[in-house]
């Protein structure tokens, strides 16, 4: 199920906070309302922590990572540092890595399997990558752009990306993912797909702006929408009589 | 001082690159809100992080100094007699790397009506405009957007997203009076009011006919020669929304405004206020702080209280009142706001509490004015001496004259204003004379291109030469 909420009168949901399939990661805001949001929808399955990266609110574009592991970028604090190691469960290794390019999440984009990087990332760091996410690491760019981490968001179940991706960029990408992809916006037409949105296996939140539209695309492509409903159309349909003549 | 003004080219610079580097590129992706991060990002500025802070509460408080504070002023340190270190500066300047820390740099703004395209634009500037309150933000931007008599926004290209816009609307009567920001607002405004007087006042001028609130955001450390066209255009266009012949009579006297409520950001420093008696005369039917004191440029006022209108600014009014920071001294970044200020008939302050803010540092503060529609004339004429006005034509014998030529276009694009480099330096210390000689220069400089496409260009480093 796809949520909609907002951070602060933002709509950008994906830069204050970093959603896995292990943990979730907000921003300290002035009100409560963004982490409780999160908490309702989650605390009963993953932990939910707050935390500062170096000092601002933007986690969600600073750091990158998945079930197996979080990268911070080298402005991060030590307390940070420990803050969030000491709240995340153990099996996920976090690592504080040494990159020039550090809004890790505007450069990275991963999900548990499959990572893509900006094309500029250091060998170095695109091995760290690997390492502690546990990921294949693939450079690409999205519909042109360097920052694909801010032009698409992906989980295990489908992805999106920039509304501008060309059908050929389209087909290239999902078959390094292995996974579907369709190209949409977000929060009412916008097209930072990775600022507007952040989603796991089983839901999703973007902002208050995201029309009816682009949540379904939403749902349908990450797979959120509940089942039931759907298999009563299509397995039961043969089974249920429309019309009598 | 000058070390604040190179500061303040830093900043102006950095900020450049950060405005059109903030939405794609690495730290900040969406929230302008953080501004401060800004500071943090313009690691080629190479600056400490406690140089800054000081940069940023230095250049605030420049800024507040009628618009003397200007990159392009201090452009060419080498030429600027009276800003010696300047040159000296450079050698140990944040910026070292090109040795460029001083490079003018050339910046078109360009005015636009405000259209569906600025929609993400201005959620991004306004987002903080309740200071973190939620409230129908995008009910907002649709509304100015969907208001086309009246309002500008400032680009630095038709595809950019807005630096600065200025609109008003009529909280009585028309699109935005049901509107729910509008009753947010009014909530926020109302509860902020530090006195129940006021918190009247601002409840019948709230709903009486003819109140325009003016809704007016800018990117942090905008220049301030914005602000006269962006005064300019507003006011002519709701001129023209009253007096039209072509709009029906219902909207245009939906634009009659009798009194404006102007909603601004300002600054205290707190340093100034440490070392003063409060007068502690509240905003009841005077002006705020009065202009000495907000003008924290040249030596340290001296310990005088907040001239009030009514009794003359004696020494023993301060220390008979015995009331302790009622009224703030206030730092104005926004070159309109201190003269609207002077001229309002009432005026109240809050302070901002979402953002921390760092012990030195100016604290951000919210000012609500009420200005009566015929005393706006005034506060402009003061701006436009002190700043500059290249759309009134009286200032610069050419530039004005040039810049004000070329006709408001199609497509709501309108008038590109050529910013007034240098002057303002020179208005401050060297009185007319050397401002005509900047402006006849400018006037050179501008005519050529402005018959083609007028870009603003910031001549002041050669007009700051000539000054001398």
């Amino acid at each position: 199920m796809a949520t909609r909420t907002q951070f602060e009168n933002s709509n950008d949901v994906g830069v204050f906070a970093k959603l896995t399939n292990a943990y979730c990661i907000c921003a300290l805001g002035g009100a409560e309302n963004f982490y409780s949001v999160f908490e309702a929808e989650l605390s009963d399955h993953i932990p939910v922590i707050k935390t500062s990266v170096a000092g601002t609110r933007l986690v969600g574009r600073l750091t990158v990572g998945n079930k197996n592991g979080l990268l911070l970028p080298n402005t991060t604090s030590d307390q940070e540092l420990q803050h969030i190691r000491n709240c995340l469960p153990d099996e996920v290794v976090v690592q504080r890595i040494d990159e020039r390019l550090s809004a890790l999440g505007n450069c990275i984009v991963c999900n548990d399997y499959v990572a893509l990087i900006h094309p500029d990332i250091d060998r170095e760091t695109e091995e760290i990558v690997a390492d502690v996410l546990g990921v294949e690491v693939f450079r690409q760019t999205v519909a042109g752009n360097v920052l694909v981490g801010s032009y698409a968001a992906f989980t295990n179940q489908g992805g999106l990306v920039h509304p501008k991706t060309s059908i050929e960029d389209l087909d290239e990408l999902s078959s390094l993912l292995q996974i579907p992809l369709v190209a949409g916006t977000i929060n009412r037409g916008s097209d930072v797909i990775g600022a507007g949105l952040v989603a796991n296996d089983w839901t999703a939140f973007c902002g208050l702006d995201t029309t009816s539209t682009e949540l379904s695309v939403i749902e349908s492509v990450f797979k959120l929408r509940d089942a039931q409903p759907m298999n009563i159309v299509n397995d039961l349909r043969a089974s249920l009589i429309d019309t009598m003549a | 001082m000058p070390k604040r003004k190179a500061d303040a080219a830093l900043k102006k610079k950095g900020e450049e690159e950060a405005e059109d580097a903030a939405k794609k590129q690495t730290a900040g992706g969406g929230d302008e809100d953080d501004s401060e991060d800004d500071d943090d990002y313009e690691g080629e500025g190479g600056s400490e992080e406690g140089g800054s802070d000081d940069s940023d509460g230095d250049s605030d408080e420049g800024e507040g100094d009628e618009g003397e504070d200007e990159d392009e002023s201090s452009g060419s340190g080498d030429s600027e007699d009276s800003f010696p270190s300047a040159s000296s500066d450079e050698a140990e300047s944040e910026d070292d790397e090109d040795g460029e820390a001083y490079k003018e740099i050339d910046c078109a703004f360009e005015f636009f009506d405000p259209q569906d395209r600025d929609f993400h634009g201005l959620r991004a500037l306004l987002g903080t405009y309740l200071d973190g309150a939620a409230f129908d933000l995008s009910g907002l931007c649709e509304c100015v957007i969907a208001q086309s008599a009246v309002g500008t926004v400032v680009k630095s290209a038709e595809d950019d997203d807005p630096f600065a816009l200025l609109t008003a609307f009529n909280t009585a009567r028309g699109a935005a009076a049901g509107a729910t920001w509008l009753a947010e607002l009014k909530a926020y405004l109302t509860t902020s009011c530090p006195e129940p007087a006021l918190r009247e006042k601002l409840e019948k001028a709230w709903s009486g006919p003819g109140t325009g609130l003016l809704v007016s955001e800018r990117l942090i450390n905008c220049p301030p020669q914005l602000a006269p066209p962006l005064l300019h255009f507003l006011m002519e266009e709701i001129e023209g929304a009253a007096t039209d012949p072509a709009y029906p009579e219902a909207e245009r006297s939906e634009f009659a405004f009798t009194r404006y409520l102007h909603f601004t950001r300002v600054y205290s420093d707190p340093q100034e206020e440490e070392g003063e008696e409060e007068d502690g005369e509240e905003g009841e039917g005077d002006k705020g702080a009065g202009p000495g004191p907000s003008g924290s440029m040249g030596p340290p006022p001296p310990k005088k209280p907040k001239t009030t209108a009514g009794g003359g600014a004696a020494a023993g009014a301060g220390a008979s009142k015995g009331k302790q920071q009622q009224q703030p001294v206030i730092v104005y970044v926004r070159p309109e706001d201190e003269y609207l200020h002077q001229v309002c008939s009432w005026s109240y302050t809050f302070p901002v509490t979402s953002r921390p803010v760092a012990k030195g540092d100016l604290r951000p503060l919210r000012c609500v004015m009420c200005v009566e529609a015929g005393r706006v004339a005034e506060a402009r004429a003061m701006m436009d001496l002190v700043v500059g006005n290249p759309m009134a034509g009286e200032e610069g014998p050419g530039a004005g004259g040039a810049a004000a030529a070329a006709p408001k276009q199609g497509q709501g694009k309108k008038q590109e204003a050529a910013a007034a480099g240098g002057r303002q330096a020179q208005g401050q210390g060297q009185g007319q004379e050397a401002a005509q000689a900047a402006g006849g220069n400018k006037g050179a400089a501008a005519a050529g291109p402005a018959g083609a496409k007028g870009k603003g260009k910031a001549a002041g480093g050669k007009a700051g030469g000539s000054g001398r």
